[in-house]
């Protein structure tokens, strides 16, 4: 993963404008990713998953400029290729365990062949009874009657489903306690050395730090500009 | 593919709202249908009161005035003509029968009808059915009445019940000759027309009825007895209108032109064909306004359909976001959305046919016996599956609204999505 001279600035806000000449992070590398609140980490991350489009620069992600592609192809790019966590409310809240685990695979043809075809929901079963999740009570049960700590762990799964290459996660403990933050962390880490991805994740707990192999600080790669006075998020 | 299935999904778990929005369309739809089941009865009861007579001849007036007062028996008639005209007519080569019509009495608010036994044979309604007799048989006798199927049923007379029948059209008639009372000699069968009610005598008992009314003020004083009248010779003077079938079809304009043009009176001759169809152009004004009446409430109810949706979508914006996160495209998120409008649309849609449909078997047969509008359930027509394809296009249509903003939130929001 490869950022080069990256320039972004939001179209709705009051001129928040992020730059950024080089970050990179190798293929396996786990990089955890800190700064204040409002210096523009969501931001970035949703450039890497190529939710949003830089106005100049190259983002190439496993050899794939995704800020050249066109929008569908981009789209599909992260279906196949990148997994996503967020803060809270990650599962859709009307669709089962399951089939919030599987939606990735609706979008990615190759990631379902990856995750086994036909034999992905097994898989998917399989994954859930490895959080802790018996899949004969969960499988089938609504994401939204789980509790905050259980949902995040079902992100996980969803984020590493069919082994994408990149893990994205923006704070994915802040809203959980202290037992499920380490519940969720040993998840994550097992998981992703098992599928041997690459992880950038963002937290301001630093106490997280040494389980990742680097800790990068926003401020040093990237600038920020704030045309008129903005409301800090 | 996945997006219907989301949409489907989706509008399960709302479930209050959804309902509500489809219940709406489903209500409009069942009026919409409604109206124009109602529409298409109307005007097939009212061509089914005629079937079978070539020509209607009365005193000169407008062809729909004249079908009005002589079949549907609305209004009044502006003049009657003569006995003797009635008897040139009756003697027409051309002419195969005719049955004659003597208005202007009534009892207890429905019309009594003068008329002669050909009355029950040859008149036809409803695809050509005849009259039946529920029970009894014509008149023979002077003061023998025959009850229509309504008249019997509302006013719960059966045969051989003495009936006095009234001078004008009141509901109560001041006049009532308690002296000359009528006995019921037969009740027909239930037609589903006016003749249901009506009560029919003979116009000789016309006249009778109106012995000692000659001088046009109320009658003073005991008034002739009934052996009196009876002894009477009550030749009719004059008739309201008469139903005329012809031998051949092809005579029907020569005749109607002869008889327009008639010397001695001023008549008009109609077919009734025609007359319906000048009553339609005149009825198709209130019809369209109900028409358009009908796709408003249609229109209203698929505006509270994108109200509801647009509320929730605020709601959603995570929910995109995730869509989003996991691989979905703008367009994806723009195709939810109109799917969950078609879906809307399409159930909504489909609830209202069936609705309409359910209210006609259950309402269809109390309608017909009291308005005599027959209501047909047939399959649903070309008529119906466009207009319920319109709904469900203009439904599909107004989900682009929705559909656009949710696709430029989907466009304008990053992974964190700020409330
Ligand atoms: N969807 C958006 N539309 C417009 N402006 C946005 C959007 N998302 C973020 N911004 C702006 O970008 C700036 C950076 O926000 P961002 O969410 O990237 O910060 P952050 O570092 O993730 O903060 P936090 O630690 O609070 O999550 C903010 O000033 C915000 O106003
Ligand atoms: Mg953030």
């Amino acid at each position: 993963m490869d950022l080069e001279a990256v320039g972004f600035s939001w179209r709705r806000s009051g001129g928040f404008s992020i730059a950024i000449d080089r970050f990179a992070i190798e293929k396996g590398e786990r990089v955890l990713l800190a700064g204040p609140s409002g210096s523009g980490k969501s931001t970035l991350l949703s450039l890497l998953a190529g939710i949003i489009t830089p106005q100049q620069g190259r983002i190439a992600i496993a050899g794939t400029d995704i800020a050249r592609l066109r929008p569908s192809r981009r789209d599909r790019f992260r279906a196949e290729n990148i997994g996503l966590i967020f803060q809270s409310f990650n599962l859709i809240p009307y669709l089962s365990c399951l089939d919030n685990i599987l939606l990735p695979l609706h979008f990615a043809p190759e990631r379902r062949a990856r995750a086994g075809g036909t034999e992905a929901a097994a898989q998917a079963r399989t994954l859930l009874s490895r959080i802790g999740l018996d899949p004969d009570l969960y499988a089938g049960e609504a994401a939204g009657r789980l509790s905050v700590g259980q949902q995040q762990r079902v992100a996980v799964l969803r984020a590493l489903i069919g082994a994408p290459g990149l893990i994205i996660a923006d704070e994915p403990t802040s809203a959980l306690d202290r037992a499920h933050q380490d519940a969720f962390v040993a998840v994550l880490s097992e998981e992703i050395a098992r599928m041997g991805g690459t992880l950038l994740m963002v937290s301001h707990d630093m106490s997280l730090a040494p389980l990742f192999d680097r800790t990068v600080a926003l401020e040093s790669v990237a600038r920020v500009t704030r045309a008129r006075g903005d409301r800090a998020a | 593919m996945i997006i219907p299935r989301l949409a489907l999904k989706s509008l399960l778990n709302r479930g209050g709202m959804v309902v509500l929005t489809i219940f709406c369309i489903a209500l409009s739809v069942m009026l919409l249908i409604g109206v124009d089941k109602v529409r298409e009865g109307v005007r097939s009861s009212f061509a089914g009161t005629v079937s079978g007579t070539d020509l209607i001849v009365g005193a000169r007036s407008g062809s729909v005035q004249l079908m009005l007062y002589s079949v549907f028996r609305i209004g009044d008639a502006p003049n009657n003509f003569t006995w003797a005209t009635y008897q040139e007519l009756a003697a027409h080569p051309d002419v195969a029968w005719i049955v004659p019509i003597s208005l202007g009495d009534s009892h207890r608010g429905f019309r009594v009808v003068g008329t002669t036994p050909d009355y029950f044979t040859q008149l036809r309604f409803r695809d050509d059915n005849a009259m039946r007799f529920a029970e009894g048989a014509p008149f023979a006798d002077l003061f023998d009445i025959v009850l229509g199927a309504s008249v019997a049923e509302t006013l719960g007379y059966r045969l051989g019940d003495e009936i006095v029948v009234g001078h004008g059209l009141g509901s109560v008639s001041l006049a009532e000759h308690a002296n000359r009372p009528f006995r019921v000699s037969g009740i027909l069968a239930p037609t589903g027309t006016p003749i249901d009610k009506s009560l029919h005598v003979s116009l000789a008992a016309i006249e009778a009825i109106h012995v000692d009314w000659e001088s046009g003020g109320v009658p003073t004083g005991p008034g002739t007895s009934v052996e009196a009248i009876r002894d009477m010779a009550l030749e009719p003077r004059t008739v309201t209108a008469a139903f005329l079938g012809l031998r051949s079809p092809i005579s029907t304009f020569t005749l109607q032109r002869v008889i327009n043009q008639y010397p001695d009176e001023a008549l008009s001759a109609v077919v009734p064909g025609l007359a319906l169809l000048e009553l339609w152009s005149i009825t198709e004004i209130i019809e369209t306004g109900l028409q358009i009446v009908t796709v408003f409430v249609v229109l209203t109810a698929i505006i509270g359909m994108v109200a509801t949706i647009l509320a929730m979508l605020n709601d959603r914006r995570r929910e995109m976001a995730i869509l989003r996160a996991v691989g979905a495209s703008p367009r994806h998120i723009f195709g939810l959305l109109v799917a969950e409008a078609v879906f809307m649309g399409v159930c909504g849609t489909l609830l209202g046919g069936l609705g309409a449909y359910a209210a006609i078997a259950l309402l269809g047969p109390a309608i017909d016996r009291s308005f005599g509008i027959a209501l047909e359930i047939a399959a649903p027509g070309a008529q119906e599956a466009a207009m319920m394809g319109l709904v469900i296009l203009a439904a599909a249509l107004a989900g682009l609204v929705p559909a656009f903003k949710a696709y430029r939130n989907s466009l304008a929001d990053g992974v964190a999505v700020r409330n």
